[in-house]
């Protein structure tokens, strides 16, 4: 088989790069260094804001047949995607396009194609480690489990501990396990692309002497925490602390450990674990039930992501989170207990000191990892900052950028398959067939299959039975394969094991026996192994095969819409996040319609002064521009857009007031926004009160000279991150900073103050911020109840504010007052009402989930990136726009758009139109159809959760094959079977 | 208007890493660690504040500087690594002499003038090192032991702490027994023989020098490889 791109690294980032490549018909190998796929995140549980997991919502939701919906933090499985673990990519040679990918797969002692996952080496290994899974907390064998969720849930041997006693190998029943093998290569060739998506790792505390980790054993790191939290757990879910079990009391968080520390040589803030710890504190609340007292020790809480801000504060308000302003010293042990004594300084500069039961330290990021030197080869591309800490929404944009870099290289043009149905096979009254596998005759012990037989044969409608000794082997499918040909069979039940495992192995069985893939069903006999009698086991096992071949019975085969797709876009708006998203879409051969209200393209970049920025944006715009697949409409409004996903029309006016109708299959929203206007500090009463923006626009124009300033006071967070514009627009300290160190740099003698609240110099901008304080610029912290008061008396510009360090008041009369007032958006409420989007209470577009879609808006079809989503910088808002034009590809790569197996459908007869369904659809796929008087499910976003057939009164929803007759019906035969 | 060059923040010497002291982001961990943070009005990243803000004349005329022990754990903490302890001895030298508190400065003086800061004159010191040995030379084990002063050739120079020749000589018996057994080849010696020095503490560094410089003499007039200071 063709393999078109081989990704390094199966985190989050690498999965959904995976999977954008593999829903434009890629072929990808994804492999990881580490025995499972997720990264760091098979180990955490519960992602804010919502606290819960969601990493489904990643799984690919046009075509979704193409891979089992199924919890992604258990494995990957996609038709197109071929996940190795332990492996690492060893050289990349050749040109791009035709790459010589050598890979080495570690030998882990356990033959994945024998291994039926019984567990019986592992209760017979004497070795006894610690578990990394579980951070240490608990422990494991030398053969052992990596992930306890992992499918395929085969086990692994580490041989760095294992002691070759050979016992796994006696107790193996299918011989599955080899203690000698060794390190395979395996070739991929030719490849067009590679993508490094390794990620970084945690910085080690133990290699630092003030906080006791691994000394103290109740100090914890940040993802310890998130394993003793953890259900999958130690303490399963419950919180103790680890040295002696007991309840905790109180608790502190030391942020910032290995990071923002020049003598850690780490000269950068890791992003995350700011509000990582918030996280884990409001979890860690919880599961006390409030009983609980949390700390978080902080020097600045950057919550830089547009709802951090409200999230923050919910958690400090409803859960009495204390943040401390102060980095702790170090973490001293209590005499007697097991508590441990930290001080620090208050708000008052007091002295205090108190004991917790718990430390945990937010580990940043690791530093000193270096790209293999394959990095610089053509058609290799890593994640931008490969290395660096992201939130989950920032890390799907990076990989969506790297794919789309892979993507440049060719692929395969979107053939979709041909499915024949045998009608004639199909039209017959339901004629099952059951496989029931003996596996290797390992099952004889606890289910009794010929008692099974024998039952189902008296059954009315009596499937025809295939007893396989092994179903999973190639022999057991072609066995399957064999029976379907010779008989008039037209629905399967397959009992064996793993049912996800096999789920590409079923389908084309489906193919060749031209049957839907959902008259095929896999149940898992090993689940019903639990340990009672084996005539229980048996008779549990039974009632499953019976229920299940009773409702494929009453399933029919679904009405198929299929959509032909309209291949072009629509972008609205032509600044940074558009240009980019049209320049994407035409590269990919997709003629684009680019709209932008202004005479003008490139949206705020306009005002950009000479430097890299502007060089960018001005060769996007001459790419944009002369490319032969985009129409620009300048001083063009959208005025109405109707229609789905795939089959868009917008109407817009000209300037000369005409109206078009511009039909296309997907539309990227990129409308913008703008600096915030406020009337806090004076701001419009003095000619020497600028914003950050117009004094960043000045110094770069030179319109404005810094050898006119000797005073300089700027005062960050003006108007923003309080009610009710309560968020951080996360570039405006940043650009305060580089404004500061301008002015320093061509005017030494200038005195500036910054009053700040919490500096967001996230990631690598933290150089910036070292940089402005070497400068000699003053920092001055101050909180929304001590904010700085500004006059204006006689023309001249008075600032008060207080010093908390020094515990003094500081006046200054500066000559230039520069307020950061953030980024508000622009438009938004018409365009949400023109799009049926929705914003945020701030008036940004939302996307359909921060963490998961970050780029999607609730309606399938439809994208939303740049400004008009959320406050981004300049390079942040071009990926956003790569990476809504790669989402827009899934479906303007393909031809038509075809309805999955299971989706609502509705009953027009029993429908009362009430519309409740509408609003409660996660997917907005359901809507009115003014002209018919109907409600309509759009049957390409409708992602069959049943939401909708739950709450409908007059139960007008159908569920595709959990129609209501067959669920009624198994219901039923449940209780026939338990009370007969 | 430049930024004077004369100031604490320009001229205290940097530690090793060469950061300056504007590095700091006042987080706080060197007064959360400092163990006299609060001590009438004393608080480290107060000090490094105040210095940044050129404010060196209040801190010369304050008690601040005074009341650190220079233990160095906000040193050893700070993740900017900024010079505290350079700072508070920079501040310390800017003192006149005759505003630094207690013994210090007299003891610096007393060293300068007579090699030791307790002004012990030579007899007197030939004296109690006589005494001492001595009466160590009863004890069982130690009867040969005679205290080696000025030993050409010695493998280790031993210099004194003043106390041990004063208030606490037990304690010189407790070293000379250690060398005694460990057959250590030490000398002492007749001159100079002061192993503290208080120009550290006082921020006077020329002092400072004069007194190193002496037994950088002594190591090479009597050719010793290995020195012992005693604190």
């Amino acid at each position: 088989m063709n393999i078109h791109t081989v990704i390094a690294g199966a985190g989050i980032s690498g999965i959904r790069a995976a999977f954008d490549l593999a829903e434009l018909g890629h072929r990808v190998v994804l492999l990881d260094k580490a025995p499972s796929s997720g990264g760091i995140l098979s180990q955490l549980d519960h992602q804010f804001p919502d606290n819960h997991c969601g990493m489904c919502t990643l799984l690919p939701m046009i075509d979704r047949d193409k891979g089992p919906q199924f919890c992604l933090r258990k494995g990957i499985f996609h038709d197109h995607v071929t996940f190795i673990p332990s492996a690492e990519i060893v050289s990349v040679k050749g040109p791009a396009g035709q790459l010589s990918v050598v890979v080495e797969k570690q030998h882990t002692g356990i033959d994945p194609l024998k291994c039926m996952a019984c567990g019986s080496c592992e209760s017979v290994c004497p070795v006894s480690v610690p578990d990394g899974f579980n951070e240490g907390y608990s422990t494991r064998k030398a053969v052992f489990l990596p992930v306890p969720h992992q499918i395929p849930n085969h086990r692994i041997i580490d041989f760095s501990v294992c002691t070759r006693c050979g016992e796994c190998v006696k107790a193996c029943p299918v011989s599955a396990i080899n203690l000698d093998g060794e390190a395979r290569k395996l070739e991929f060739n030719p490849v067009n692309a590679v993508i490094l998506a390794t990620g970084s790792g945690q910085y080690d505390p133990a290699q630092s002497d003030l906080y006791g980790f691994g000394v103290l054993p109740n100090v914890v790191t940040s993802k310890g925490l998130e394993r003793i939290m953890s259900s999958s757990g130690p303490s399963k879910g419950q919180l103790f602390r680890p040295s002696d079990n007991k309840p905790i009391k109180r608790m502190a968080f030391l942020q910032c450990v290995g990071s923002r520390n020049l003598m850690e040589n780490a000269d950068h803030c890791s992003s995350v674990c700011c509000m990582f710890a918030v996280k884990e504190a409001v979890m860690a609340c919880e599961k006390s039930h409030d009983d609980l007292t949390v700390s978080i020790f902080y020097m600045d809480m950057r919550t830089f992501g547009r709802d951090f801000q409200r999230y923050k504060d919910q958690a400090e308000t409803s859960h009495g989170l204390r943040f401390i302003r102060c980095r702790v010293h170090s973490v001293e042990p209590c005499e007697n207990t097991d508590g441990m004594k930290i001080s620090y300084v208050n708000d008052k500069g007091m002295y205090m000191e108190e004991t917790v039961d718990l430390v945990v330290l937010s580990t940043g990021k690791k530093t000193g990892l270096t790209h293999p030197d394959f990095y610089q080869n053509e058609g290799v591309f890593a994640l931008s900052d490969t290395f660096d800490f992201k939130d989950i929404g920032e890390s799907l944009v990076a990989a969506d950028v790297a794919a789309g870099k892979a993507m440049a290289l060719g692929g395969p043009p979107h053939t979709p398959e041909q499915r024949i149905f045998d009608t004639q096979r199909l039209s017959k009254k339901a004629m099952p067939l059951l496989v029931l596998c003996q596996c290797g005759n390992n099952l004889s012990n606890d289910l009794d299959l010929d008692l099974i037989e024998s039952h189902l044969s008296a059954m009315p409608g009596a499937p025809q039975i295939l007893k396989l000794e092994q179903a999973c082997g190639a022999a057991g499918f072609e066995s399957i394969g064999t029976a379907l040909t010779s008989s008039q069979a037209n629905r399967v039940v397959i009992a064996a094991c793993n049912p996800f495992l096999f789920d590409h192995k079923i389908k084309a069985l489906a193919r060749d026996a031209q049957l839907p893939d959902g008259f095929f069903k896999t149940l898992d006999m090993r689940s019903h192994v639990t340990g009672k009698t084996k005539n229980e086991q048996t008779q549990s096992l039974l009632s499953q095969i019976k229920s299940t071949v009773n409702s494929l019975n009453l399933t029919l085969p679904v009405y198929r819409e299929k959509r032909t797709v309209t291949p072009s876009a629509l972008v609205v708006g032509g600044g940074p996040a558009g240009l980019s998203a049209a320049f994407c879409l035409a590269s990919a051969g997709i003629d684009v319609d680019l709209l932008d209200k202004e005479s003008q393209l490139g949206g705020n970049g306009i005002h950009f002064s000479p430097g890299p920025e502007k060089n960018s944006l001005d060769k996007l715009l001459s790419s944009v521009t002369n490319h032969p697949k985009i129409r620009v409409h300048p001083a063009t409004c959208l005025t109405r857009h109707q229609g789905l996903a795939g089959v868009f029309t917008a109407t817009i006016t000209t300037p000369n007031a005409v109206e078009q109708k511009i039909p296309h299959g997907a539309a990227i929203v990129a409308t913008g926004g703008g600096q915030a206007q406020t009337l806090d500090y004076c701001a419009s009463q003095h000619n020497g009160i600028l914003s950050v923006f117009d004094l960043a626009k000045g110094l770069g124009d030179k319109t404005l000279n810094p050898l006119d300033f000797s005073k300089v006071v700027m005062i960050q967070c003006a108007g923003t991150r309080e009610e009710p514009r309560n968020y951080c627009s996360r570039i405006c300290c940043t650009k305060a900073l580089l404004n500061a160190i301008a002015i320093k740099e061509a005017n030494p003698s200038a005195s500036i103050h910054i009053f700040y609240r919490d500096m967001m110099s996230y990631g690598e901008s933290e150089k910036i911020y070292t940089r402005a304080r070497q400068a000699g610029i003053l920092f001055i912290p101050f909180d929304l109840h001590k904010k700085p008061q500004v006059a204006v008396n006689n023309q001249t510009i008075h600032v008060t504010g207080f010093d908390p360090v020094l515990q003094e008041d500081v006046q200054l009369a500066p000559d230039l007052l520069v307020l950061s007032t953030g980024i508000v958006p622009t438009d938004n409420q018409i365009i949400s009402k023109i799009f049926h989007i929705n914003t945020t209470q701030d008036g940004f577009l939302k996307e359909a989930n921060s963490k998961w879609r970050p780029v999607d808006s609730g309606r399938e079809g439809i994208f939303v990136c740049g400004l008009a989503r959320a406050p981004l910088g300049f390079q942040e808002a071009m990926d956003e726009g790569i990476s809504a034009a790669m989402r827009a590809l899934r479906i303007l790569g393909r031809p038509f758009l075809e309805t999955p197996q299971v989706t609502a459908r509705v009953r027009h007869s029993l429908c009362s139109r009430c519309q409740a369904c509408i609003p409660e659809c996660p997917y907005q796929a359901r809507y009115l159809d003014e002209e018919n008087g109907k409600i309509m499910v759009d049957s390409v976003s409708c992602q069959g959760c049943g939401a909708c057939a739950s709450l409908c009164p007059n139960s007008s929803i159908m569920m595709g094959q959990f129609e209501e007759k067959g669920i009624m019906d198994s219901i039923e035969f449940f209780l026939n079977e338990a009370c007969p | 208007m430049n930024e004077p060059t004369d100031t604490i923040k320009s001229h205290a010497p940097l530690r090793p890493s060469g950061i300056k002291p504007e590095t700091c982001m006042a987080c706080g961990t060197c007064s959360a660690g400092c163990p006299i943070t609060g001590m009438e009005g004393f608080d480290p990243r107060k000090i490094v504040r105040m210095v940044l803000e050129n404010r060196d004349q209040e801190l010369i005329d304050s008690k601040l500087p005074w009341l650190c022990t220079m233990c160095g754990k906000c040193e050893h903490a700070c993740p900017m690594g900024i010079n505290i302890i350079n700072i508070i001895r920079d501040i310390r030298g800017q003192v006149d002499r005759d505003k630094v508190p207690g013994q210090i400065h007299k003891g610096v003086e007393l060293c300068l003038e007579t090699g030791n800061n307790i002004g012990l004159p030579g007899e007197d010191f030939t004296f109690i090192i006589g005494d001492v040995a001595e009466e160590m030379a009863e004890e069982e084990g130690f009867e040969d032991f005679v205290p080696p002063i000025d030993k050409k050739g010695a493998s280790l120079l031993h210099t004194l702490h003043n106390k041990l020749v004063n208030t606490q000589n037990e304690d010189l018996v407790h070293w000379w027994k250690i060398f005694h057994a460990a057959k250590e080849d030490f000398t002492m010696t007749s001159e100079n023989w002061e192993g503290v020095n208080w120009g550290l503490f006082s921020g006077d560094d020329e002092a400072m020098k004069i007194i190193v410089g002496r037994i950088v003499d002594h190591m090479d007039t009597l050719r010793i490889e290995h020195l012992m200071y005693p604190e």
